[in-house]
């Protein structure tokens, strides 16, 4: 198989992290439930885990890590749990649905929201974005990569609007965890929602949020914690007040694996590997006539390109990929139609490939080869 | 010798807790945290008392919560 698709789930993994999830699965316990060896042994899988995901991104205190089931879950904690009616927010017009749903529902519940446009190729329109903020305004969401243009936000110039006008930043990092550097100090971040199966290289089913200390959320799910268990309330402190019920320790100590891999090979050489293939992606998709969405230049993006080839439905062409040549691209709105508006392509939807830490550039080579064969069929 | 009971809010405390005293080479016990005594996340640090409130310092630099700290009465915590 030929998988490119690592926009949606990264693959392969990192050899440690399926030893990870086998060991962990394979040892027993849960953590906080307790003391026994077994369930300390649990603790410490989330313990080590919290740390290695504080230390990728700049956060102070591994305590304000908290783990959900994906950045979808993620991001419906920091919504629900800052958001009262009356509230007003600012997200982008490139949101995934994990946003956007989540807003559309607020709506109904008496939080407003407005959509910063964006140029086709993606770019933010600060102007804009400051003149929307109003008195009510509490949260600036924002995606750090578009899954569909590639390109990357100005979060950092975003962070520090927000900081002027006493307004939060939430900013969801599905497409650039593990392969672009993110501190949440530096970068003005007060709730950072990650994903832990693309760029982490952690298994599906992992995720978190960064509170920032000091941030007041409500919890999504109340329920047992293990800790303070003569309280018929919930606990109010960090973690245990938003980590109600079991862990996904397997996938957790799978994500920690994934994240001390990153951690070693280096988010600088990680990064370089991917422009070196964005490279070669993007001139061959253009020399092939497509028309590509987002910025042209690698080192504005992340590593996915979405593209339209003129005759052609993207679909078709992600099926005949699959179908002959075992090659794993996806087609369609990619759960993002408001990036597909803003890049004119709602109609259409287009082919999305994304390369991943694994390939060679000949791997990447030999895609542009098929969809070459692929193309002088019409 | 008296000894106390250091209880931490979450577990993630009273393992920052471990590793910190075992890097400082102290000497300490992580234990169960009696039910009657009823508070934190139920994983305690047993400490002598007389190097207790130096612990506690340390803890509170290195933003380690503490929930409260529980005198062990002989025997207690085979309650
Ligand atoms: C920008 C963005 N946000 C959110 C998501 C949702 O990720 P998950 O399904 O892991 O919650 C994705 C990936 O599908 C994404 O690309």
């Amino acid at each position: 198989m030929r998988y490119f698709d690592n926009a949606a789930t990264s693959w392969p993994k990192p050899e440690e992290v399926y030893e990870a999830v086998n060991r962990t699965l394979r040892q027993g316990g849960n953590a906080g439930r307790g003391v026994n060896a077994a369930a300390l042994g649990a603790s410490r899988t989330l313990y080590s885990a919290r740390r290695s995901i504080a230390s990728l991104f700049g956060i102070p205190d591994a305590q304000q890590v908290v783990f959900t089931q994906n950045v979808t879950e993620a991001l419906n904690l920091a919504l629900y749990g800052l958001l009262s009616p009356g509230d007003h927010v600012l997200a982008s017009s490139l949101e995934h649905n994990a946003v956007m749903r989540p807003l559309e529902d607020l709506k109904g519940r008496g939080v407003a929201y407005d959509l910063i446009p964006c140029s086709m190729r993606g770019e933010l329109d600060l102007q804009s974005l400051i003149r929307n903020i109003k008195p009510e305004t509490r949260l600036i969401c924002l995606t750090h990569a578009s899954n569909v243009l590639g390109n990357i936000l100005p979060i950092q110039e975003v962070g520090r609007i927000a900081r002027e006008h006493g307004v939060f930043l939430l900013v969801d990092a599905a497409q650039t965890a593990g392969l672009i550097p993110i501190d949440v100090q530096r970068m003005g971040i007060d709730l950072l929602a990650f994903t832990g199966h693309k760029g982490l290289f952690g298994p599906q089913g992992t995720g978190g949020l960064f509170v920032r200390e000091g941030i007041r959320l409500r919890p999504l799910i109340h329920g047992g914690t293990g800790s303070h268990s003569a309280l018929l309330q919930q606990p109010e402190n960090m973690p245990d007040i938003f980590e109600s019920g079991t862990r996904n320790l397997p996938g957790i100590a799978g994500l920690d694996a994934g994240v001390r891999f990153i951690t070693h090979q280096g988010l600088e050489r990680i990064r370089e590997h991917e422009l070196r293939l964005m490279a070669i992606l993007l001139e061959g998709l253009l020399d092939l006539g497509a028309e590509v969405l987002g910025p042209l230049k690698p080192e504005e993006r992340v590593g996915l390109v979405a593209c339209n080839f003129t005759g052609w439905e993207a679909g078709e062409i992600c099926i005949l990929l699959d179908r002959e040549y075992q090659t794993i691209t996806r087609a369609g709105l990619h759960c993002a139609p408001l990036a597909h508006r803003t890049a004119g392509t709602i109609n259409s939807g287009a082919l999305r490939i994304s390369p991943g830490f694994f390939h060679t550039p000949d791997q990447v080579e030999e895609l542009l080869k098929i969809l070459g064969q692929i193309m002088s069929r019409r | 010798m008296s000894e106390v009971l250091v209880i931490f809010p979450s577990i993630h405390h009273a393992l920052a807790a471990e590793e910190l005293l075992q890097s400082l080479e102290y000497e300490f016990v992580l234990m169960p945290v009696p039910p009657h005594v009823a508070e934190g996340c139920g994983l305690g640090i047993k400490i002598r008392e007389q190097i207790s409130s130096e612990i506690i310092t340390i803890l509170c630099q290195k933003a380690i919560q503490v929930e409260k700290t529980h005198p062990l009465a002989k025997g207690e915590e085979r309650k």
